[in-house]
């Protein structure tokens, strides 16, 4: 049983949506599984700061993980950081309301592999989606 | 007893104030020892003073206070002439009797011992007032030839003012010949009863205005009339009430020639003091709130700018420094002027020690002018007294004068010429509780703006924003006029919400601290009228907030202190870092252009090669997936924000599988509209760089190449890059695209 769970999570992208908003994160999940209906299988879970994403991550395996910058507590940024210490082989990818390049690159340096803005195109979504399925085959 | 605590009080009011008269009397006669009037003022004073103990049992200061009436008595009889030292124990005096009346104030009796030692030396003046008049007769003489003229001087430097003001010279000139007639149709009012009453004029006021609005839409003309008939009656007592609050500047003053004594003695300079318009009125607080300002510009100016006697006499002017103090009234605003006819300010000096203070950068301080580097010494931290003295070297700068003239929406402003001397003009608003006002919408919330922070609204068009609004420094700037000025998004700051980008909006130019700031509000309604009221103990300790107000409709509005809140948004160091980058020199000279803006790094391609892009040139950074191009008319392009987003490629397409998923552009405004350069990557920001870019006309669309973090990088040329992709011929460009 454990064993068949494990060889069926290996065919399936591990996501999390990280969000203090609760309409945001529903919203994303299920723009998700829209976008990857017939293509992938997602598995997705949510957390709504840093610290819930930083215990997700030790319980779960992800290979993407949507970070929103500005969150109480501990936030996008921190968490990132946190989560590049860590060695999280996730792809990391930053949603977020400001587009200055200075927010940008604070996000780059915090070690995200791509910094979207808030909404996310659908395209934006399914090309990251792409890359994470790209690199667990290469992986695998 | 509860009758003698009242009369206590009266005692102790009636006593300052004779105090104060006797003060100003010593003083003046001080210089003119022959001014008989000025006598009997002092000397009544006193004698009221020492008359009224007896009552009480005040014994000690009964005492002190016969001592002080013998001395002047002697010099009302001719007996005895009023010398500098003899002033200067005259008013150690006054101080002892001051501090007898607060002991007095607090423990209801004048202490145990009466001041023996002090006694005695007055007492010691009238030893030498024997001999005195046979000394002393041939004086008279000389005096009485001279008593036509010495009258006038006396007025003109003390009392012009009052002589300008009142028609009857002579009497107002006076202030204790004058009080006897009035003291009769004159009432004493407390403060407190004064600031209770404005309180309830105020809320009236706002009645009035609801009501007014109300009657507006009703069709009885009985209510119209009525309500018209209140508005007149309210206005009126209004500003019959703001009179009742007005105070006469002279009060703030009563107190300078005894302190131009004092510096006097501690500089050994001499002084002489010119007042001008003390009859010019102020709302009291207003006239508490400057009174140590005052004191300390009229410190700084004969400390500082008046120069030695010595020094005066080689430049070639009198040996007494001249020190006018006026005030006037200027457009609804109190001007109060302190001129000295000293040195004037050294404004080398100033910007040696502005750039010791790392104030500004040396390369900067050429391209300023005498006023800007004069103003330098309004900045925290900066003196330029060469030695600290006991007078004005207490730490408390300029910045600190400044500061509280702001803080009661007035300001400051200096004028000085080398050798000529040096002119401080403070603007001041005749009150503080009723202020016109600009009324702001920002989501479904009005704020009130003081007129006196608002320079300027400038309307800003949605689809302009993006072009005109730009990001330095992870802040917001708006180009207005060819400057840089720092914006402050009202929703964000108040956490209203994010910041509006789709509707027009409003930039209110502001200005605090002499910074400007732009204020992004959503809609600009009407100015008004409106009565500052204070805010609830809950919301005190909020930053931003002056206080509110109750709007012609019933609602309450926050009233923005504008100062607090550019210091709660950091836009005062914000600013203070871009005129430093504005004031930098940005003319080419031969074929080296300094640069004094931030730079965005990034990888043109996948190879080695790095550029810059200036960073005033980019309006945001975005990743998109490459399903997004699209394309039109040949060219690359993708829907953003509702447009369409022209893309210039700096990059070929790479294979790089990541590029060709997600790529990197980078927004940049232009005239034609916002166009996006997709780049390989973005590296890095690099601060205000002096780097020196060598031109080099190889390539169309590079400014040159520099040294940027010890490596090589190309300088974008933005304009002649878009401004080339633009016009390039389609078929041209779509090459470009079919290659991908």
């Amino acid at each position: 049983m454990e064993h068949t769970l494990r060889t069926r999570v290996r065919d399936r992208l591990g996501i999390l949506v990280v969000d203090d908003s609760n309409a945001v994160r529903s919203l994303i999940t299920a723009k998700l599984h829209e976008l990857s209906e017939d293509t992938y299988d997602l598995d997705v879970r949510q957390a709504a700061d840093g610290e819930q994403a930083l215990l997700e991550t030790e319980k779960h395996t992800f290979d993407l993980i949507l970070l929103d910058v500005e969150m109480p507590g501990m936030g996008g940024l921190e968490a990132c950081r946190m989560l590049r210490q860590r060695h999280c082989p996730a792809r990391i990818a930053m949603l977020s309301s400001m587009t200055s390049a200075e927010a940008h690159l604070a996000g780059r340096q915090a070690g995200c592999d791509n910094y979207l803005v808030k909404p996310p195109h659908d395209s934006d979504l399914r090309s990251i989606l792409r890359l994470v399925s790209l690199r667990k085959q290469a992986s695998a | 007893m509860q009758g003698n605590n009242k009369a206590l009080q009266s005692f102790l009011i009636e006593s300052e104030e004779n105090l104060a008269q006797l003060e100003q009397d010593i003083v003046a006669l001080e210089r003119e020892p022959e001014d008989h009037e000025r006598i009997d003022s002092a000397f009544r004073a006193v004698h009221t003073i020492k008359g009224t103990c007896g009552f009480f049992g005040f014994c000690h200061l009964e005492a002190l206070g016969h001592a002080i009436e013998d001395v002047l008595g002697a010099m009302r009889d001719g007996k005895l002439h009023m010398t500098r030292d003899r002033a200067t124990i005259l008013l150690e005096g006054v101080d002892f009797c001051r501090a007898l009346l607060t002991l007095i104030n607090n423990d209801g009796n004048d202490g145990e011992h009466t001041p023996e030692e002090l006694i005695q030396r007055l007492r010691e003046q009238l030893e030498h007032a024997e001999e005195a008049p046979a000394e002393a007769e041939p004086e008279p003489v000389a005096s009485a030839t001279a008593e036509p003229d010495a009258p006038a001087p006396a007025t003109d430097q003390t009392e012009t003012g009052a002589d300008q003001g009142d028609s009857p010279p002579e009497k107002p000139a006076d202030a204790s010949a004058s009080e006897q007639s009035p003291r009769e149709s004159t009432v004493r009012v407390d403060v407190v009863l004064l600031d209770k009453l404005m309180n309830v004029v105020g809320e009236l006021v706002l009645t009035r205005n609801q009501l007014l609005q109300h009657t507006t839409n009703q069709n009885d003309a009985q209510l119209v009339n009525l309500s018209q008939r209140l508005n007149l009656v309210t206005s009126e007592l209004q500003e019959g009430l703001m009179q009742t609050r007005m105070q006469p500047i002279r009060n703030a003053w009563s107190t300078y020639p005894r302190l131009l004594l004092e510096l006097e003695k501690k500089t050994g300079k001499r002084v002489n003091p010119i007042l001008k318009g003390g009859d010019t009125e102020l709302d009291r607080s207003l006239l508490e709130a400057i009174r140590d300002p005052l004191i300390h510009l009229v410190r700084n100016a004969v400390d500082h700018g008046l120069e030695s006697p010595q020094a005066r006499q080689a430049a070639g002017k009198p040996e007494a420094g001249t020190l006018t103090l006026s005030a006037y009234h200027e457009s609804g605003n109190v001007i109060v002027e302190v001129s000295d006819d000293g040195a004037g300010l050294d404004s080398d000096k100033i910007l040696r020690r502005a750039i010791e203070a790392g104030l500004l950068r040396p390369e900067q301080a050429e391209q300023l002018s005498e006023r800007q580097r004069i103003n330098f010494i309004f900045e925290p931290g900066f003196s330029t007294a060469s030695q600290v003295s006991d007078l004005s070297g207490r730490g408390v700068g300029l910045d600190v004068v400044r500061t509280n003239i702001e803080k009661i929406g007035g300001s400051i402003d200096i004028k000085s010429k080398r050798g000529v001397g040096t002119t401080i003009k403070l603007k001041i608003p005749l009150t503080l509780a009723i202020v016109p006002a600009l009324i702001v919408r920002c989501m479904h919330q009005r704020f009130a703006i003081p007129q006196v922070n608002l320079m300027e609204v400038v309307y800003l068009e949605a689809d302009k924003q993006e072009a005109e609004i730009q990001t330095v420094h992870d802040a917001l700037v708006y180009r207005l006029r060819g400057r840089l000025l720092p914006l402050i998004d009202m929703r964000t700051i108040l956490e209203m919400g994010e910041r509006e980008t789709q509707k027009d909006q409003f930039i209110l130019v502001l200005s605090a601290d002499q910074q400007e700031f732009g204020l992004l509000v959503d809609d600009v309604r009407d100015t008004e009228e409106i009565v500052v009221k204070p805010l609830g103990k809950l919301l005190k300790d909020t930053p931003c907030f002056a206080g509110a107000t109750i709007m012609g409709d019933g609602r309450v509005a926050l009233i923005l202190d504008v100062k607090s809140l550019a210091d709660y948004a950091g836009v005062t160091r914000q600013e203070r870092r871009l005129r430093h980058a504005d004031t930098l020199p940005n003319t080419a000279e031969d074929n080296t252009i300094r640069v004094a803006e931030n730079y965005l790094l990034i990888k043109p391609n996948s190879g080695e090669g790095r550029s810059a892009i200036a960073l005033s040139k980019v309006s945001r950074l975005e990743e998109i997936s490459a399903d997004r191009i699209e394309y039109s008319g040949g060219r690359e392009v993708v829907q953003y924000r509702g447009g369409i987003l022209p893309l210039i490629r700096l990059n070929p397409a790479t294979d790089n599988e990541e590029d060709n998923e997600v790529i990197k552009i980078v927004v940049q405004p232009t005239e034609h509209g916002e166009v996006g350069i997709v780049v390989n990557d973005i590296l890095d920001i690099v601060a205000d760089q002096n780097t020196q870019i060598s031109q080099n006309a190889s390539q169309d669309g590079l400014l040159g190449a520099g040294i940027v973090l010890g490596r090589v990088t190309d300088f974008i040329d933005c304009d002649t890059l878009v401004r080339k992709a633009l016009n390039t011929n389609p078929s041209a460009q779509s090459e470009d695209g079919n290659e991908r």
